[in-house]
């Protein structure tokens, strides 16, 4: 279990600096790298005090911290595709707009 | 009435001066709409713009998504009629009359040209296509006996209500859809169509497709 969690905390300090690095490029405003940084600090304070969340398991009845952040990560994954989706569904609809435009001109 | 045709490519540049030959023989007004073919194909096509509207999507959109373009377009020229046909010379020309005979003679909206199913059709694509024209009929109430012919016409007037958003493939069945959801006047002709070694149309995986589309456009 030591090795996943390091393997762990390696890759959220890792997504930590990505996060920075996009805010710093001002690809992410404020708020959205607040949110990243929050997710990613989660993690690592979930891997290395993992009864620090005893109290959620405790609730929803989930018995391992390990499920606990697999449940999490499902969630966001599933909300992050479909925001993908939509935006992709955008961009499409744009994309294609423009190149008529340019077309009839 | 002020007829043109809109013809949608992509590197077709070897057919389409035979099919502009053709189509000459009955319509003067031909719009091409080149979905971003390639260089050797691209300059092919724009070869011909002394004799028709060429005009160029920068990238492929898809079929749909030039049909439209071509249909604005024709619509900007003050096209009272529009027929839409593939430019790989699998529709003859010849049937174009057909098409608008019915169009005008029986005041409908929009005429479907549909192949002779069974004939010189590949198996896979004549099941799929009876499987979509029963899917159509089923949940529009439209019966069309060859859903996946792009050789059709319409009316200009009827355009606002036939108005597609499928960029590619899924373009033809969501005509048929719109067309009876708004209640329009259709009719269906008989056209010949030859089949290319190389033919490009739709393959099972667009028929998955068109056919969860379908269900979307009835459902959602």
């Amino acid at each position: 279990m030591i090795g996943l969690q390091l393997v762990a905390i390696i890759f959220a300090l890792w997504m930590l600096y990505f996060s920075y690095l996009h805010y710093r490029r001002h690809e992410f405003n404020r708020l959205e790298f607040i949110l990243w940084e929050i997710l990613w600090i989660g993690l690592v304070v979930v891997v290395i005090l993992p009864h620090s969340v005893q109290f959620i398991l405790n609730a929803f009845s989930i018995t391992r911290t390990f499920d606990f952040v697999v449940i999490v990560a499902i969630v966001i994954l599933f909300g992050v595709t479909f925001r993908n989706y939509v935006l992709q569904k955008r961009l499409n609809r744009k994309l294609e707009e423009l190149v008529r435009q340019l077309t009839l001109k | 009435m002020k007829t043109f045709v809109v013809i949608p490519v992509l590197n077709e540049g070897e057919r389409l001066p035979v099919v502009i030959d053709e189509v000459k023989k009955f319509i003067q007004d031909i719009i091409i709409i080149d979905d971003g073919s390639n260089e050797k194909n691209a300059s092919r096509i724009a070869q011909l713009k002394n004799r028709v509207i060429v005009l160029r999507h920068r990238i492929n959109l898809g079929k749909g998504a030039a049909m439209r373009t071509g249909v604005e377009a024709a619509i900007a020229h003050g096209a009272e009629a529009i027929i839409l046909m593939d430019g790989d010379g699998q529709h003859h020309a010849s049937d174009i009359p057909k098409l608008l005979d019915k169009l005008t003679g029986d005041n409908i909206d929009i005429v479907f040209g549909s192949r002779t199913i069974g004939k010189d059709m590949p198996l896979v694509m004549m099941l799929g296509n009876k499987f979509l024209s029963l899917c159509s009929s089923f949940l529009f109430g439209l019966y069309i006996s060859d859903t996946q012919s792009g050789f059709r016409a319409f009316r200009t007037r009827a355009y606002p209500a036939l108005r597609w958003d499928s960029p590619r493939y899924a373009v033809e069945t969501e005509m048929i859809a719109n067309a009876a959801k708004k209640k329009l006047r259709t009719g269906e002709v008989q056209v010949q169509t030859i089949y290319h070694d190389d033919y490009k149309g739709t393959t099972v995986i667009d028929g998955i497709r068109i056919f969860t589309s379908m269900l979307r456009w009835k459902f959602l």
